[in-house]
């Protein structure tokens, strides 16, 4: 009896200390990178297409950044049109805090393509396979209008602590600040503009602040930018979902927190489709701060290559992904990865304060 | 196929020809019970006839006129004998007693229905008394645990009870409770199966060479008996788990005409939860009310009626649930200045409901028929609701209340009436007939929500619905067990089935063959193949089962899914040793389903079809068996060496290109060993132990930057795009192999009113880690990507008491 209390409570014991999910590490087969290319042509705008590099997905160092001697050549609707131009700007990785900011490539051309071009961009580099992707006839204008941004309701909700860093220093005070929540109700109207053919859209719903202003005990903040909090999709076309547009930045124009961001107008072939977008806002200003505020709604016209990348990359950002086949994002670039596609945007704009 | 059914009604015509015979009928049961034995052997030792007893323990024998020596046989129970001469039909209604020298657990429980002499193949039977003395998880004893230790079975992912059966899917199994099709057989997300152990008589695994009297899925059938109660005297048992307890109890209700069998299942991790609940409100003062728990029960009920020496009436019920809850309320105030109150609550519950009305009748001594009406019921319900309320007391007075709850409802109900006729009119025939009508109706979703915000002028009340769904099924069919000659034996079969739904029919005619040729004493070869088809697909397509996993039927653009399988086999029996069984095969599966690239049914079916392709699969592989049933030591050992393939590149349903991809439990090989050793009567131990290679994963090897986007913040301009990663192959990835040892222990005791078991049971007893999932993971020191294996069951030793009385 002795012996078997000895050996339950090892048994217990071990359990004790294992009971706990422990990752393992293992390596898995090396892949050679490849260069990519992302640009959306969009008629009457000059044409960027930016360049990267892939990156193994398990490389202990992240870099994108274009390979030196990359060049970049235009095609439209099979002409040749000569080398591009390299620039280099500045862009951050937004899904890192504090934002990394790097030294990335665009290449840029004189042409400007118009509606029905086709965009073909091939790019070369030392060391690196040639990789060349070709976008669809590029859309038409979408045919749609604002008809009303109905405010249904504008409040100065509350007064909440919320604790802020101070600037040159480790520590953080709590300020209270009033919490603005604006309800609005946008309505928009769609008219097809190619009746007989199967359009494909994108609706995107952002916000932009301007101005400055200041934290209740002094500590200036410039262009704190405002939220969009919430759109809800409850659209027989679009779908149902109720989309929270937020991140790190406050603000989020969100095509990755989207998750119906794309539709077609297979049931409203030829006619109009009248959508109402309610939407929420949130915002933490003082009352006498000076900020203006500016909701946009951007209907864009999709080649069926951007079509099939947003509706591709929203499916591999949904809550579910652990539950669900990963996600192959379309790419349509040969040789290598990334998207040659093309838009057309309508945006519309209103103050919302 | 237009040779055939000639064929067969030429065999039935021929039948009438006999002359001079008489036919010995009845039942076979235990003698203390009076429960019937499924499979029991009868044996004219004369003329070297027999038969078995069909699922209700009957058989039928017609032999010559003249002196007959019939044997009557059961694996852990004396043979009885009863020599007389035979001038007329006769019942004969023989009771056996057990042996308890010979009561060692069993592979095999008789060599007539899955011996070298039988035409049957790929069949295995699982005696409910070896599937309790496996080493289990949690000291729960499982019954689909034990099947995945049988060559050509796999299990899903770590601890999941899910079945893939030679190359097959999830859905494509066969699930019958008392002849009643399971929808979702699973508790716990899939870590223990709804069959519960101490409710069973029988169970019976069928992986190809498909009698024609199963149908309705292409991959396996998995036929589980019930118990039928005690017409003598009551007894039962009771065990207390960690973490379930369980009761059974059977006895005469009217001695020798009624009996019930009832076994109730319920676990109490709930009750801990709580607990923890109550620690955490004591620990948080703004937690005003804490519960949080989850459980599952099962309830299986069965009444026995015996109307006469013909008819006999069964009722069973069985009702099993999953269950999770949480309802917590927190009240918070911040001096004087606001108050925020807070309500959450989650109400979440799954299960299933079977009930079936049985009557036998004995129409006449060779001719026995079973009509039943049944009921089968899926249903997955989810509610959740939130209710804030904000008080603001100072600068202003201001009050507002956010309210919202959210509904979903899913289920799949069907309403069968079948009829089975078993016709055995000379030992060289032995034929099954008859058909069945099921009403199905699937409601895949209903989804209510209700948002009530103060600051809100439009409000949301809806309910969508995306419409019930109504189907019918039916199915007609006929098979002959033929005795060509002493040596070789075959089941020849056709099943018709019908599937009407929206205004879309399909139908398939189904033909079934199996046989066996006794090449030599004690080694037979055996052939079969059987073609298949199912016309119900299932929604899932996560790593473990869960409730939101939906059943829906086939459409006009979904086609029924359509399996052919061969197998060629030989079995040896080894006298008093081993059995040997070597079997290969080779399936073909059209209009197999899988996912498209990134989409989930997490919760929704809208727009099921858009997310599933249509291709095609094929399977193959070895199985090789062997098994000891007699003696101390007793046990198998299993290999497979399979392969597993899906196409996909029918036009806009293309996956991975078109080319072929290993199915995602695609094994090369698997390989189990199962033992029992009996020491005493009051000392056993089990072991097993499996190997197996890993599981397939689909895997990133590239990740690069996304379209950017147009950005306005401080930062100014735009941002990098959202990394994507790239995909270059579906399954292209292979996990770690797959092992782990259980052990467990019994110790015996005989006590005054019965007996008490003690089981020790320890899973995973060297702590393998295996894995569950593969994702891309960050190292927590140095933060850089990696790709992880997530383990979830690590060495879980498990005590678990017993009482028979």
């Amino acid at each position: 009896m002795k012996t078997t209390k000895i050996a339950l409570s090892i048994l217990v014991f071990a359990t004790l200390l294992s009971a706990c999910t422990k990752p393992l590490k293992f390596k898995g087969e090396y892949v050679d990178p490849k260069l990519v290319v992302n640009c959306i042509a969009v008629p009457g705008e000059p044409i960027k297409a930016v360049v990267y590099k892939s990156d193994f997905v398990f490389d202990t160092i992240t870099d994108y950044t274009m390979p030196e001697g990359t060049q970049a050549f235009l095609f439209v609707n099979g002409v040749s049109k000569g080398e591009m131009q390299v620039n280099a700007d500045t862009t951050y990785y937004n899904y890192l805090n504090p934002p990394i900011f790097t030294v990335n490539y665009h290449f840029t051309h004189d042409y400007v393509p118009q509606i029905g071009d086709v965009v073909k961009i091939s790019v070369t580099a030392p060391g690196f396979d040639e990789i060349e992707g070709s976008s669809e006839p590029l859309p038409n204008e979408p045919i749609g209008s604002y008809e009303d941004a109905r405010i249904t309701k504008w409040d100065t909700t509350s007064s909440r602590g919320y604790r802020v860093p101070v600037p040159d220093s480790d520590s953080t005070i709590t300020v209270w600040l009033k919490e603005y929540r604006k309800h609005l109700t946008v309505t928009i109207e769609i008219t097809d503009p190619n009746p007989g053919v199967l359009d494909l859209y994108c609706l995107e719903a952002s916000m932009r602040t301007e101005g400055d202003w200041t934290y209740p005990d002094g500590l200036e903040h410039h262009e704190q930018p405002a939220e969009l909090h919430q759109v809800y999709f409850n659209d027989p076309i679009i779908g149902t979902s109720t989309v929270e547009l937020e991140d790190q930045f406050g603000i989020d124009v969100g095509l990755t927190n989207r998750s119906r961001s794309t539709f077609n107008d297979a049931t409203f072939d030829g006619g109009s489709y009248r959508m109402e977008i309610p939407m929420v806002t949130n915002t933490l200003f003082k009352a006498n701060d000076s900020i203006n505020a500016f909701v946009e709604i951007k209907l864009r016209h999709l080649t069926e290559g951007a079509y099939n990348y947003y509706t591709t990359i929203t499916s591999g950002n949904n809550l579910s992904q652990y539950y669900s086949e990963p996600v192959g994002v379309y790419s349509n670039v040969q040789n290598g990865f990334g998207l040659v596609a093309g838009s057309n945007d309508k945006v519309i704009s209103f103050p919302v304060w | 196929m237009r040779k055939t059914i000639p064929f067969l009604f030429l065999l039935l015509l021929s039948l009438s020809a006999m002359a001079q015979k008489h036919c010995i009928s009845g039942y076979v049961m235990d003698a203390a019970s009076r429960e019937t034995l499924i499979g029991a052997t009868i044996l004219d030792r004369n003329s070297g006839q027999g038969c078995a007893t069909n699922n209700y323990g009957y058989y039928s024998l017609t032999l010559d006129e003249g002196p007959v020596d019939l044997q009557f046989s059961f694996v852990g129970y004396d043979a009885v004998n009863q020599a007389f001469n035979l001038v007329a039909d006769t019942l004969i209604t023989v009771k056996m007693s057990s042996n308890i020298q010979l009561q060692e657990v069993t592979v095999e429980a008789n060599r007539a229905t899955v011996g070298a002499n039988n035409p049957q193949m790929s069949i295995i039977e699982l005696p409910i008394k070896q599937i309790k003395s496996i080493p289990t998880l949690m000291g729960e004893a499982d019954v689909l645990k034990a099947i995945q230790l049988l060559p050509g079975v796999q299990n899903g992912s770590e601890g999941s009870a899910g079945l893939y059966v030679r190359g097959g899917g999830p859905d494509e199994n066969l699930l019958l409770m008392d002849g009643v099709p399971l929808y979702n057989v699973n508790h716990m997300f899939g870590f223990f199966s709804v069959f519960n152990p101490d409710a069973l008589k029988n169970v019976t695994l069928y992986k190809g060479g498909f009698p024609a009297r199963y149908g309705g899925r292409i991959s396996s059938v998995v036929d589980v008996r019930m118990k039928d109660g005690d017409m003598q005297k009551y007894h039962g048992n009771f065990s207390i788990g960690l973490i379930s307890s369980k009761l059974n109890l059977e006895g005469p209700i009217v001695k020798d005409k009624l009996s019930f069998n009832l076994s109730v299942r319920r676990t109490y991790s709930d009750a801990l939860t709580n607990l923890y609940g109550l620690i955490g409100k004591l620990a948080d003062p703004s937690i005003d009310k804490f519960s949080l728990g989850y459980y599952f029960y099962d309830l299986n009920a069965k009444l026995n009626w015996k109307i006469s020496d013909k008819d006999r009436l069964y009722l069973s019920w069985y009702s099993g649930d999953d269950k999770i809850y949480a309802n917590v309320k927190w009240d918070y105030a911040y001096e004087d200045m606001y108050a925020d109150h807070e309500k959450l609550g989650l109400n979440w519950k799954w299960g299933n409901k079977v009930g079936a009305l049985r009557w036998n009748h004995i129409m006449s001594p060779q001719l026995f028929m079973d009509a039943s009406v049944s009921y089968t019921q899926y249903r997955h319900d989810l509610g959740m609701d939130q209710n804030y309320t904000y008080e603001e007391f100072k600068p202003n007075t201001y009050t507002s209340t956010d309210e919202m709850a959210m509904n979903f409802h899913s289920g799949i109900h069907d309403l069968t009436a079948r009829t089975d006729f078993h016709y055995a009119p000379n030992p060289r025939h032995d034929i099954r007939f008859g058909g069945g009508y099921t009403y199905h109706f699937f409601r895949p979703e209903v989804q209510s929500m209700k948002i009530n915000f103060t600051e809100a002028e439009a409000n949301t009340d809806t309910v969508a619905n995306t419409g019930d769904v109504h189907a019918h099924e039916a199915m007609l069919y006929v098979e002959d067990n033929i005795a060509l000659n002493e040596a070789v034996k075959m089941n020849v079969g056709l099943h018709y089935s019908a599937f009407a739904v929206q205004g879309n029919f399909y139908h398939l005619l189904q033909p079934r063959f199996s046989m066996s040729a006794m090449v030599a004493p004690h080694f037979s070869l055996k052939a079969g193949y059987a073609y298949m088809t199912q016309y119900i697909h299932l929604l899932s397509n996560s790593n473990i089962t869960m409730p939101t996993d939906l059943w829906v039927p086939v459409t006009a653009r979904i086609a029924p899914e359509r399996g052919h399988q061969f197998s060629l086999g030989g079995f040896y029996e080894l006298p008093n040793l081993f059995d040997i069984s070597l079997e290969g095969y080779y399936k073909t599966m059209d209009n197999v389903l899988e996912y498209k690239d990134g989409t989930s049914f997490f919760g929704t079916s809208q727009g099921w079809e858009d997310k599933v392709n249509l291709g095609r699969g094929w399977a193959y592989g070895v199985e090789l068996l062997v098994q000891r049933s007699f003696g101390k030591t007793t046990g198998w050992v299993g290999y497979t060496w399979a392969r597993s393939m899906r196409k996909f590149d029918r036009e806009g349903m293309v996956i991975n290109n078109g080319n072929p991809f290993p199915a995602k439990y695609d094994r090369r090989h698997d390989f189990s060993i199962t033992v029992q050793h009996k020491f005493s009567d009051r000392f056993d131990i089990s072991g097993t132990w499996v190997i197996s290679s890993g599981n397939c994963a689909t895997l990133s090897t590239q990740a690069y930057p996304g379209i950017p986007i147009t950005y306005y913040s401080q930062y100014g301009g735009s941002v990098v795009g959202t990394p994507i990663i790239g995909y270059v192959e579906r399954n292209n990835f292979r996990m770690p192999v797959y092992h782990r040892l259980d052990l467990g222990m019994n110790f015996r005791k005989q006590k005054k009113h019965g007996e008490r078991v003690w089981n020790i049971s320890v899973y995973n007893v060297y702590n393998r880690q295996n894995p569950f999932i593969v994702i891309r993971g960050y190292d927590q020191n140095t933060g850089l990507p990696e790709l992880q294996q997530v383990s979830i069951f690590p060495i879980i030793p498990s005590v678990s008491y017993s009482y028979k009385f």
